[in-house]
This record gives structure tokens, sequence and C-alpha cells, in this order.
């Protein structure tokens, strides 16, 4: 069965979401990568969104914006006259007195017109899903009669989609708020969108959502807002310049850029600077927009139209007959309810933090594919996938627990990776998994243990050990352990590894806070510790190999430096550590230099820097490991060595 | 009776799991798509903040005709050609397109072979090298006036 999308049906944007994966997901116009399409349609060339707005002055009564606020209305509706004088196409009376739009002679009901824009949307989401779409679930404002509805619907059966329901835009937003699944509850959602204020007062009762009275003002919204900031930078630059530049239309157009931006910007940051370079002239002389409008400013600026919207609000409570301290809920809805001033006067309105993290522009549309997963089934029916609470780790050299699959993941899942031995000539490796988030096995919880033996005698770093963690659904985890060169195999099943109780989950991760400093640098002197062993083993190596060729002081020096090192290794600290390593690691480089200069060959006047350091930091992490590819490894995952023999 | 709810059951959950299996490879397929778009669209989230400053640019340079500046346009253009970035030849007297720019204002015209038509280019538009239009070039478009009065005042 093909996928039901939600439609946000918007005054001046819509919007378009799906459940995919039990989780709704917002689709962005094939054509703009944006996740709203004004609902804006040139009829004659059929063009929608965008592309329609860009050519809005120019065919300015063929293009038509609004008409939501002709739907399924009357002609003699005041709304419908209140209409006419903001818009430039025709509203003519059509059949049965509705209100319809006349372009170049030819009528056109609002449904006819709105279903464009359902059709674009639908073509997106079939884009993006890759296949087709043949129902939807459309909002409309709490207030919408039957009528209303009834074209709404119409609209989207004209766009080829089967209305599978209509529902109001609060109660979309409580949706996508998870609302739902509480307990009754009184909510508000105040909803101010690009041209439109809504209030809607809603109560929850058995998982039903009932609208107990809307208010709201038709004609407010964020446009209103930007209107107002161009007004207050044209006003103050006319009064330093003398010059209007709202006559200068190029000059307006940069003005409104700026002006939306800072609007933007202001909902961030406390102060913005709006710098338009060479707006206009004046006798000749360039003019330059500069201007500082801080927050405050701003919210000077527009205060009335924010207290514009709190009248409404009351009478909306007035109607459901309550009071302020009854809603338990508050959501905003509509791009302007990002500017903190208004979601403040909210917020103090009803003394109680508001709901707004769902983006504003898309929570009805997400709530509205909510519901369309509801009426597939998808929401029920979804499959709970668990996540592994702590991280499972392996042992490796030092007692560090190395990571295989970390917490969060979710199950069934597996990992695999190549560890490699510690010492010349181990024979066997042991391998111990812990759960936890510490970075040290001792401190994590034992999971189990088990020895691969049998592997072939060689330098520390050839064998290749390839480990598995397989977690299933159940929280079983295997964890196989093969060597590469023999194909010989060991394993272990653990189960209830996923089966935590919340208290010890919680446990184990408070652990891991609380010991992260110390932890931290535990795991810190182990990594030091390994690396004067690995560097030990490369500076006697490299001795043995240059045998007689390197001078006998330098190598009794790296020998001293040698012993050195391995007098702290067990009980020296991470500095002390490092220090040494250093020196040996200095000391060391003087017999590749001498066995360079011993064969007679002339270095260029760069050589020596060069062939310095060449043979030497190579030689510590290629013959440590003995595998050249992971020399990052070597440090850190090679398998620890403490079982040998 | 018990096995026939487990038949139920198992059916379910194949149902479920050929869902979850199906959404799970159309997310891989749309994640890969998805990573090469995100390096377009964060080169052109650049660009479009660049544009403006290379108009700034552009501006004062017609006022000050310095030879210096005139070099550092052509420094900021060159580097826009090779980050994939191009400016869309529009010029004065082409047809209005409104798939490549905007009509920010309408001047009248008794022509009729001009209507339509692109009387000032205000704004340059720029597209990506696969034709995505970064910015919509900004113009003036003339429009036939049917009625009888006289051009415009404001047209020249």
């Amino acid at each position: 069965m093909s996928k039901i999308i939600g439609i946000d049906l918007g005054t001046t944007n819509s919007c378009v979401a799906v459940m995919e994966g039990g989780k709704p997901k917002v689709i962005s116009a094939s054509d703009t990568g944006k996740n709203t399409t004004p609902s804006v349609i040139e009829i004659i060339k059929n063009l929608v969104g965008d592309v329609a707005k860009r050519q809005m002055v120019l065919n300015s009564e063929n293009t038509i914006s609004s008409v939501k606020r002709l739907m399924g209305r009357r002609f003699e509706d005041k709304e419908v006259a209140r209409t006419q004088k903001m818009v430039s196409y025709k509203i003519v009376s059509g059949k049965g007195g509705m209100a319809d739009v006349e372009i170049n002679g030819k009528t056109y009901t609002p449904q006819e017109i709105s279903a464009r824009v359902l059709m674009k949307l639908k073509k997106d989401a079939e884009k993006y899903l890759g296949e087709t779409v043949d129902s939807a679930v459309i909002t409309v404002p709490a207030y919408f009669d039957d009528s209303q509805r009834q074209a709404t619907k119409q609209a989207g059966e004209i766009a080829g989609l089967k209305v599978e329901r209509i529902i109001n835009e609060p109660t979309a937003a409580a949706l996508a708020y998870g609302l739902d699944k509480k307990k009754a509850e009184k909510i508000a959602v105040y909803d101010l969108g690009g041209g439109t204020f809504d209030i809607s007062i809603l109560e929850l009762g058995d998982g039903v959502f009932e609208v107990k009275s809307t208010n709201g003002d038709t004609h407010l919204g964020g446009d209103d807002f930007d209107e107002k900031i161009v007004d207050y930078i044209a006003e103050e630059f006319k009064k330093e310049n003398s010059m209007d530049l709202r006559l200068d239309k190029q000059a307006l157009q940069r003005v409104r850029d700026a002006a939306e931006k800072a609007k933007i910007e202001l909902s961030a940051a406390d102060e913005v600077e709006i710098n338009q370079p060479y707006i206009t002239q004046k006798d000749g002389q360039p003019l330059h927009l500069t201007m500082k409008i801080t927050r405050s400013k701003f919210e000077g600026i527009v205060a009335d139209l924010i207290a514009k919207t709190i009248k409404p609000v009351e009478d909306a409570l007035k109607d459901a007959g309550l009071k302020p301290s009854d809603i338990n809920e508050v959501i905003m809805v509509g791009g302007m309810t990002r500017m903190p001033k208004v979601v403040e006067e909210v917020k103090k309105f009803f003394d109680k933090e508001p709901n707004k993290s769902v983006n504003p522009d898309e929570v009805v549309a997400i709530g509205a594919a909510i519901q369309a997963g509801v009426l597939a089934g998808d929401v029920k029916d979804i499959l709970l996938l668990d996540v592994t609470p702590l991280t499972l780790a392996i042992e490796t050299m030092g007692g560090v627990a190395t990571p295989m699959i970390p917490r969060n993941t979710t199950v069934p899942t597996s990992k695999t990776e190549v560890f490699s031995t510690a010492a010349d000539n181990q024979t066997q490796v042991e391998i111990h998994i812990t759960q936890g988030e510490r970075p040290l096995s001792n401190d994590n919880k034992a999971l189990g243990r088990f020895v691969l033996d049998g592997i072939p005698p060689s330098p520390r770093g050839v064998p290749q050990v390839e480990v598995m963690f397989d977690l299933d659904a159940n929280g079983i985890l295997t964890v196989t352990a093969k060597d590469k060169a023999t194909g010989k195999t060991q394993n272990i099943k653990i189960t209830g590894s996923v089966g935590l109780t919340d208290e010890e989950v919680k446990k184990a991760q408070e652990d891991a806070e609380k010991n992260k400093a110390e932890d931290g640098k535990k795991a810190e002197q182990i990594k030091a510790k390994n690396m004067a062993d690995a560097m030990i083993v490369t500076a006697e190596k490299s001795i043995k190999d240059a045998g007689e060729k390197a001078p006998k002081e330098t190598v009794e020096k790296v020998q001293e430096k040698i012993k050195n090192l391995k007098d702290i290794l067990e009980t020296g600290t991470k500095e002390d550590l490092e220090a040494k390593t250093k020196e040996l690691s200095e000391t060391l480089s003087e017999v590749g230099q001498a066995m360079y200069g011993a064969q007679g060959a002339q270095p260029t006047a760069d050589g020596p820097q060069s062939t310095e350091a060449t043979p030497e930091e190579p030689a510590a992490s290629a013959d440590s490991s003995g595998e050249p590819s992971k020399k990052k490894k070597d440090d850190s995952k090679v398998e620890e060595g403490e079982v040998v023999e | 009776m018990i096995k026939k709810v487990k038949s139920e059951e198992f059916e379910n959950m194949k149902n479920q799991l050929a869902r979850a299996m199906a959404d799970y490879a159309n997310l891989q397929k749309r994640t890969d798509e998805e990573r090469e778009t995100m390096f377009k669209l964060a080169s052109i989230s650049f660009m479009t903040k660049i544009l403006p400053i290379i108009d700034n640019l552009k501006n004062a340079q017609n006022h000050v005709k310095d030879s210096g500046i005139a070099m550092i346009i052509g420094q900021l253009e060159t580097i826009a050609r090779e980050e994939g970035f191009e400016e869309i030849k529009i010029k004065v007297g082409d047809l209005f397109d409104e798939n490549t720019s905007e009509v920010t204002e309408v001047l009248e015209t008794l022509e009729e072979k001009d209507n339509n038509v692109i009387s000032e280019v205000m704004m340059s538009g720029w597209k990506y090298q696969d034709g995505t239009v970064v910015r919509h070039a900004r113009v003036k478009v003339m429009k036939l006036t049917l009625n009888n009065f006289s051009g415009s005042d404001e047209n020249k």
C-alpha cells in the first residue's frame, strides 16, 4: 500500500510530510530544496511556489495568492471583499454565489487553484519517496466551517489525492508534540504565521481532541512585522539623508531583504548591523545604509503587533470558559513564534513555558503525517527497536576497554575488527568482553572471557585475530574470535547483555561521568606505557639489525636509554614515560644517521634531516605491529599480551 | 488455537520486517544521494553569502573606477568560476524568464514587441554548474499597456 502524506495547506506557505521508519519527515521541494512552498499559483503557465512568486509583480492579475481566504466562502462574505482589496486578481461570484477567481475571462474555483499547490506537493512527495502517492491528510484552520472543509477536500480530489481525513491545524500541532498520549489535557495553540494569527483552545479526552474555542486575526502575521522594520529603517535613513528609500524600488528591495534577515537574526542575536553600501545616490554621491538595530529596539517597533495577539487569546479562553491557569500545555506554531518576545509574552500570559521544540513552520505538516501514519497503520504497528544501553568492549593491551559496539546502537547489530598480539611468539590471546562506559576494562562489568590458542609463533603484531561481536534483537551477544592464519575459531554466547534494569544502566553511566577525569588520566598513562613499550622493542630491533655498522658508543648510549625506560615502565608517571621515550627515540635516530654515514653515502644539504626522521618513525610503528596498514592501531588495539606462554 | 495466533503473529512480523528492510534500503539510497547534494549545498550556501559582496564591490567600482578594485573583482569572479559558479547571461532586451529571474519592477510600454522584455538588470543572477540557480537575477520588465495614456513617468 502506498504511503499517506500529511499536508499543511497554508494561506502563505504550504508544507508536506510523511511517516518514514516510524518518524515524520518533512519533504523539501524538488525545485528549491526548501521545506515549505509558497502558496502562490500562476494559472496560465501553471507555475506553483517560488517560481510563481518571482513573476508575480509582472503577472499580478494572473497570479493567485492567499486563495485559502476564499475557500468555501460566498462572494458576499466580508472576508472575500477584504481579500479582493489586497490581491490583484479578480474575484467573481460563481456557481451558487460562491467566490471564484476570474483569469483571462475564465473562472476558476478556489478548489481548482488550491489543487495546483496540492499537486505540486504530491509530486515532490512522489519524487522523494520514489513511489506514487494517492492519499493524504490535509489540515484546515479549526474555525473552518463545513463548506470550507468540503472545499478543501474537493481540492485534494482534484489533485488526485484521496483525502483520508481533514484535521484541524491545532490538532495536528498537538499530535506533533505527542500530546494525544497524555491524560485529559487543555491545550492552547498559538499560531502566528506569515499572514494570519489563530488561537485555538483544545481539550483532549479519550484520545480525541475537541476544539473548545477559536479566535484570531485573519490579517496579522510575519509580513506585518517585516513591513514595520522596513518602515523603521527607511525613516531612520530619511532623517539622516533626507531621502526616502521606499521610493526607489531597487533600494526598497534591498531594504526588504535586509529587514527580513535582521528579523531572523534578532531571534538569536541581541544586535544586528545592517550594511548595504551604495544603496542609492544623492547629488551624484553614493549613499550607504548602515544601521544597528538592537533586539529591544526591534521589540519596541513591533510591540503593538504582539499586543494585538493577546486580546484574541483572552477571548478564546473566555469562550472556552477557562482561565489561563487551566491550560496544561501551550504550543507555538508559525514562523513568527521564533521571536523570543512573542514566546515571552505568551509565557507571561499563561504563566507556562510554551512547547516550541518542533520547527514551527513544519509542526502542522508533521502532525498531519502522524495522523496519516495512524490511518495507514504505520504508527501503531511500529516494531520497537531496542538499543544497547551500555558500550560493549574488548580488553586490549594495558587493560584498555576498546569499544566494539558503542552504547545507543540500535540492535540487532554486529561489528568485526582485527586485532593482533602484543608480544613475540604469543600463541594465544584472551578475549575479555566488558560492558560499561569506563575506559579501563577493570572498571567495567565483565561479561565473559575465553582464550583462542594455537596461534603460530610469530613476532608481535603479525598474527591477525578477527573478533566479531554479534548482538541480536533479544540482547544475546555472541563473540567469535578467529585466527586468520589457521582458521581456528572460538566463541562465547552471553545472554542478557541488553537486559539491564534502568537503575543498573543509570549507575553505570553515572560512574563513567563521575570518573571521567581520573579514567582519562589512567588511560593516558597506559597509552604512554604502550608507546614506551613499543619504542623499546623498536630500539632493540634496530640495534640488532644495525649490528657492527653502528658505532659502539652510540649503541651503548641507546642501550642505556632502553634500560632507563625499562626501569620506569611500570612505575613512571605519564610525563616521565613520554620524556624517556622521546629521549630514546632521539638517541635511536643517531644510530640511523651513523649507519648512513658508515655506508659512505654523502647526504645532500637537506638529506640528514629527512633520513634522520624516516628510519626511526615508521620503524617504531611498523615493527611493533607488523601490519603496515594499521599504524594507529598498534598502540591502542593490540590484544593483551599477558597470557603469553 | 495457539497455532493460529502464532501464524498470525508470524505474518505480522514478516510484514513488519519487509517494511523495515524496504525503509532501510530506501534510506541508504537516499543517504548516498544526500551526501552528494550536501557538498553542493554547502558551497551554494557559502556562495550566496559572497555574492552581495561582489555586487557591492562592483557598485564601489562604478563609483571610484579603481584598477585595484577591478583586479579584486576579477579574482573573486575567478574563484567563483573555479568553484563551479557562473553568472547567468541575462541582458536588456531578453525575454523575461521566471526560472532565472525575479521581477521587481514593471514598466509600461506601448510597443507590443517590448511586452515581457527586460529593460534593466538590477542584480545579476548566478547559477551552479549543474544548472541550479543560486541567486535569481532581479530585473525590470516592460509590459504592454492597452490603455491609451502615454508611457510611464518613471521610465526615463
